[in-house]
């Protein structure tokens, strides 16, 4: 299991080559947009980790259901490394959306829905780590994040609907981001490839995290024969780990 | 059935109780809540042209921070005194446990908002007694309730204990937030139903949502 | 009726306190459970119970798969934790009426106030719990065991706190359980106690479970 994996490593240069590409297509080949000008440009890694915000968030809940299901360590950690990367994607969207925001509207933050949802979401990451740091039986840890994940990413689509009918009934007084970027066809083609490459870049970052996770986790758990009398597991009043 | 509701209610009982003997937690809430309103007094200045708009705002803030005072120790007997272990041998379903403990929590939430409310009015001069607006700020406690006692249920089990509460709870808690607020505030406005009802339909499926998931998911929170 | 367990193991960490535990109990038996701090005796309770999840292990009662979180064989056990699991602001008769309820005994009042007396505590019904003693919530326990008329008694160290009284009233209620039958097991540091009535032991060691003839032990 902890061999080097084949398809990781090739899978992990195919997606720095990916990313650099579409760098590459952002600076060079993606026009300049009719009003915003230069700063625009950021709009692309803005959705791309919007959408990995999303998606890992899925990811997560998915690992969350799959572990209180099955009870396996890798879904768990498949949840763990979904909320880190999710944090990571939130964070990067929200100040690239905050860079985008400044130069365009003249304002950092816009109540936009999406911006503010995906802002939640990451405090809501931020929430489950906290959760987990804050137990101190692995397994409990598990079992608890795992529902958060789940609850949380079941208030996504309630927070995002709620903040949009806001906007939708009270039009916004900062910016107005309804007005729509005029995009040609090459900012699609980079659009897309963007998505891509981060998606990549997003499966890549996943996969190692979750082996970094159960390396760690098999490094710390070797079994040791025997009775605890030379190591003396604490327990809690209800009899777990400590 | 009938089993499943008289354990239900025999667990229900036994909070309302513990709770009715001690009043450890509607006091501390009621005394918050009132404290927490005149420093708003001072914070804000509050018009009374501004009153239609602002006073669901403020009174909604109280009960959200008031309430995760009162909900943190909905558990703290079941977890201090082993009780957690009790229910898992002892109770069949262990949604039932989140159901007793969501319900005792609504009510407590319900009992603090109706107080407030009268308290309101009396401090700013301005009714808020509207059978609506009640029942909107009932609904809201329904769906607070439901998500603040399914994450009590964790954060009670955890080294941080009450501190976590409030930033576990109120991401999750904000289409409930912006729900409740901007229905209120239509209320007072005096707004026709038709243009507020998105917000309840809104509330009743976050709460109804939440309750369902929870319940399913609660005897993960409990078991091992 | 027969317990049969085996192949029971429980990892916490690192370490393995139960390493593919073999056992069986019989009804009608006292079995004391002997180990050293930290061997496992809580864990074996636990795991006995039901309240915590084996690593593997399969159980068997009566040469039947069983287990004790399934719904029909909850009511047959009871436990006794470290923990009196007693709310504090109820009375004594209030925890048993809730205890009652849950497990839809339906003992009207005058079965609850005799389980009370039972127990020593007849005078103190209407005493809230808080204010009990270490030793008098000790009682209110046992009286909580017994209330649903068990079939399997799991015991964790059930002498704690109890005076003389508690003590001996704690022995009759013992020998009355094992008088119908039921299967008892009690962990104990002080032989002395259960050494009087035990009619075996298994000790926890290193892992396993081991049957100990109280001979073997008192010596």
């Amino acid at each position: 299991m902890l061999s080097k994996n084949k398809w990781l490593s090739v899978l992990s240069v195919l997606a720095v080559l990916a990313v650099l590409g579409a760098l590459a297509l952002v600076i060079f080949y993606a026009p300049l947009e009719l009003t915003m000008g230069l700063p625009q440009k950021i709009f692309y890694f803005h959705v791309s980790s919007a959408w990995l915000g999303m998606v890992s968030f899925f990811v997560a809940a998915i690992g969350g259901i799959l572990y209180l299901a099955r009870g396996k360590e890798v879904y768990d950690s498949l949840s763990l490394a979904g909320v880190e990367l999710g944090l990571l994607f939130s964070v990067l969207g929200t100040v690239t959306g905050m860079l985008w925001a400044r130069p365009v509207w003249n304002t950092y933050w816009t109540w936009d829905p999406r911006l503010t949802t995906m802002t939640i979401m990451g405090f809501t990451y931020l929430g489950y780590l906290l959760l987990r740091r804050a137990i101190d039986s692995p397994t409990r840890a598990a079992r608890l994040g795992a529902i958060y994940a789940i609850v949380g990413f079941v208030s996504v689509p309630l927070t995002f609907f709620s903040a949009r009918l806001l906007r939708t009934i009270h039009p916004t007084i900062f910016g107005n981001t309804g007005e729509k970027m005029v995009m040609t066809s090459p900012m699609y083609q980079t659009m897309a490839a963007s998505i891509v490459a981060f998606t990549l870049l997003f499966v890549v970052l996943l996969w190692h995290r979750v082996r970094l996770e159960m390396a760690q986790r098999m490094l710390e758990s070797e079994p040791e024969e025997g009775t605890a009398k030379h190591q003396v597991a604490k327990f809690d009043a209800r009899g777990e780990e400590q | 059935m009938r089993q499943y509701m008289a354990s239900l209610w025999a667990l229900i009982k036994k909070d309302l109780i513990q709770e009715w003997r001690s009043k450890d937690i509607i006091s501390a809430m009621l005394a918050f809540a009132v404290l927490t309103l005149f420093i708003f007094n001072y914070a804000l200045s509050l018009s009374p042209q501004a009153q239609a708009s602002i006073a669901t705002g403020i009174v909604w803030v109280l009960v959200v921070f008031a309430g995760t005072l009162g909900i943190n120790r909905s558990f703290s007997a079941e977890q201090d005194q082993g009780c957690f272990d009790a229910l898992l041998l002892g109770s069949p379903d262990l949604s039932l446990v989140y159901l007793a403990k969501m319900l005792s929590n609504f009510l407590i939430m319900a009992l603090l908002a109706l107080f407030l409310l009268p308290v309101y009015s009396l401090l700013y001069n301005y009714s808020l007694f509207n059978g609506l607006f009640v029942g909107l700020i009932l609904l809201g406690a329904w769906a607070y309730s439901a998500m603040a006692t399914l994450l009590a249920g964790l954060s009670v089990q955890t080294r941080m204990r009450d501190m976590l509460l409030p930033v576990l709870l109120f991401p999750l808690l904000i289409p409930v937030n912006i729900a409740v607020v901007k229905a209120g505030a239509g209320i007072l406005e005096g707004l026709p139903f038709a243009d507020i009802s998105i917000w309840f339909t809104l509330l009743a499926a976050y709460a109804v949502i939440i309750t369902t998931i929870s319940s399913m998911v609660f005897e993960y929170v409990i078991k091992e | 009726m027969k317990l049969e367990v085996r192949g029971l193991s429980k990892r916490f960490g690192k370490t393995k306190v139960l390493n593919s535990a073999e056992f069986s109990l019989q009804s009608g038996e006292i079995i004391g459970l002997l180990g050293k701090n930290g061997a496992g005796k809580t864990t074996l309770l636990r795991l006995l119970a039901g309240i915590s999840r084996a690593e593997s292990g399969d159980f068997y009662l009566d040469g039947q798969p069983w287990h004790a979180s399934k719904n029909e064989n909850r009511r047959m056990i009871a436990m006794l934790a470290h923990q009196p699991w007693l709310y504090e602001n109820l009375t004594a008769i209030e925890n048993l009426r809730f205890y009652d309820q849950l497990y839809h005994c339906q003992l009207g009042e005058t079965a609850l106030r005799q389980l009370l007396a039972k127990v020593g505590l007849e005078a103190n019904a209407r005493q809230v719990v808080r204010g009990f003693s270490r030793g008098m919530k000790q009682r209110l326990a046992i009286a909580r065991c017994l209330l649903h008329q068990p079939k399997i008694l799991l015991m964790d160290e059930p002498f704690t706190g109890l005076d003389d009284d508690g003590s001996q009233m704690l022995l009759q209620v013992l020998q009355e359980e094992h008088a119908k039958d039921h299967i008892i097991l009690a962990s104990t540091h002080e032989l002395s106690q259960l050494g009087t009535i035990a009619d075996g032991y298994l000790r926890v060691e290193a892992g396993k479970v081991l049957a100990a003839s109280p001979t073997e032990v008192l010596a």
